[in-house]
């Protein structure tokens, strides 16, 4: 006679049970005494600094690259080994090991001389200076450039502001344009209630806190729930360790110099100038009819930051004849840098941007 | 463990629903904001006294750290600019002393998809 296979069944799944419970207590153990989790593993050389700017370039991966170099533009509440947190999880060794030629705007902490910098610094200083380095760099002419978010709405306006710039191709990552859209933090910030001024005159550089909190509370449960689950997990490395990596980078929020937020909240929040083509910056009409280049703009299905109605109308408001909108699966940063990053957004811009770099 | 799940998933979805809509009103956008001057007016308060206190104890004040931040970083600037001219040669200067490490040649063709390693 055979034992009832529903009884032996559930006993593998007892013994399974079990077994994960032992390995999470002594995970969890491990866990909580070992240190922070390494970051940003793919080699670089620092090209320029300039205060808050960090212009990094990455060592080459393969024995042919293509002629035109990528410029990757951070955005700037946030700091970039997102896009190489980890070997096998690393937007910028992907793009190494496709033969990509990979420069990289970051971001460090603005220093309280710098709470003046404004969109005119970042779009018509560090960005041209940049690019300027990587011609020289490179010894090529042509240029990709790619933002993601913030470091979106910077390239954005620089192709805006610099038609006569031999910008080769733009792409955007989840990248806001009409900024009424994007309803919470329009919410938050109403000018009858939210005195920016006051905020920024007091603070100089706007806390890397209350940039932590705005984001959190877009979501207030998941922390939680991210907790609660990597209990559930503890017994998987993997999944530990790129917990670990999200976990250490979404806490890792950036300062931000204070007029550049009070523009920020005035100028595209408020009156949401970007989107009507009326940004002045340096005196200039940031127009994105100025943009011409080849433009790719991926947004995420489920972006609790920057909401598809947020960002749909850039590929609807440039110049541009070849252009490109994908929207895929996944949240704010799972689009650029989570597991599935490498299965669906990565090798989209491949495709698109290969036969466009050569 | 798998309806321990499904119950994790539902009540974040939910609490994250039911806050959004909180948050989204007039009331909490009032309040918030209110509470953020508040918190601001205390900290100028407190400022005031300590640059009082810092001054009568003959010690440098947050601002005036910030004033020499900002001259290292003009001083910083300003050599940063005199090393990018002199790697240019415009100054007259030596040849940069180590060669660039060679590069790859710039002559990859068009042909997505023929990666090795990552996929």
């Amino acid at each position: 006679m055979n034992a009832a296979p529903g009884g032996a069944e559930t006993l593998t799944r007892i013994q399974g049970e079990v077994e994960r419970a032992i390995q999470r207590s002594l995970k969890g153990i491990e866990y909580i005494a070992s240190p922070s989790i390494a970051v940003g593993p793919t080699p670089k050389d620092v090209l320029y600094e300039q205060g808050t700017l960090h212009l990094y370039h990455y060592h080459p991966m393969s024995d042919e690259i293509y002629r035109i170099p990528i410029l990757i533009v951070m955005a700037t509440s946030n700091r970039g080994y997102i896009l190489d947190l980890a070997r096998g999880q690393s937007f910028v060794e992907f793009l190494l090991v496709r033969g990509y030629d990979v420069y990289l705007i970051d971001w460090s902490p603005p220093s309280a001389a710098e709470k003046t910098l404004r969109f005119e610094d970042y779009t018509q200083r560090f960005i041209p200076e940049c690019v300027r380095r990587v011609h020289e760099d490179s010894g090529e002419e042509d240029l990709t450039i790619i933002g993601y978010c913030m470091g979106g709405v910077l390239s954005v306006m620089y192709a805006a502001l610099h038609p006569e710039a031999t910008l080769t191709n733009l792409v955007c990552f989840t990248t806001p344009i009409d900024f009424s859209q994007m309803e919470l933090f329009a919410k938050w910030s109403d000018k009858r209630y939210f005195d920016v001024d006051r905020l920024v005159d007091a603070t100089g550089n706007v806390p890397s806190e209350l940039i932590f909190q705005s984001f959190d509370m877009l979501r207030p449960a998941t922390r939680i729930a991210g907790q609660l689950q990597l209990w559930d997990n503890m017994w998987d490395e993997n999944f530990v360790k790129s917990f670990r990596a999200f976990e250490r980078w979404s806490t890792d929020t950036l300062p931000l110099a204070g007029e550049y937020f009070r523009q920020t909240i005035k100028e595209l929040i408020w009156e949401n100038r970007l989107f009507k083509n009326e940004m002045q910056v340096g005196g200039r009409v940031a127009d994105l009819r100025n943009i011409t280049a080849p433009i790719f703009h991926a947004m995420a299905e489920h972006d609790h930051i920057v909401p598809y109605a947020a960002a749909k109308p850039l590929l609807e408001n440039v110049g541009s004849a070849d252009k490109e909108e994908v929207v895929l699966k996944g949240g704010h940063v799972s689009l650029v840098a989570g597991a599935n990053a490498s299965k669906r957004l990565w090798p989209k811009l491949d495709a698109w941007l290969a036969g466009r770099s050569v | 463990m798998a309806l321990w799940r499904d119950l994790l998933g539902q009540w974040e979805k939910s609490v994250n629903t039911l806050a959004n809509q909180t948050m989204g009103s007039e009331e909490y956008s009032r309040s918030m904001n209110g509470a953020m001057g508040v918190t601001l007016k205390m900290q100028e308060s407190m400022k005031d006294v300590m640059a009082t206190y810092l001054a009568n104890m003959n010690l440098p004040s947050r601002v005036d750290f910030t004033r020499l931040d900002e001259r290292v970083q003009g001083i910083e600037g300003r050599l940063d600019r005199i090393i990018a001219l002199l790697e240019r040669g415009a100054l007259g200067g030596p040849a940069p002393a180590t060669p660039a490490a060679p590069r790859p040649p710039r002559t990859k063709p068009s042909a997505p998809g023929r990666a090795q390693g990552l996929t």
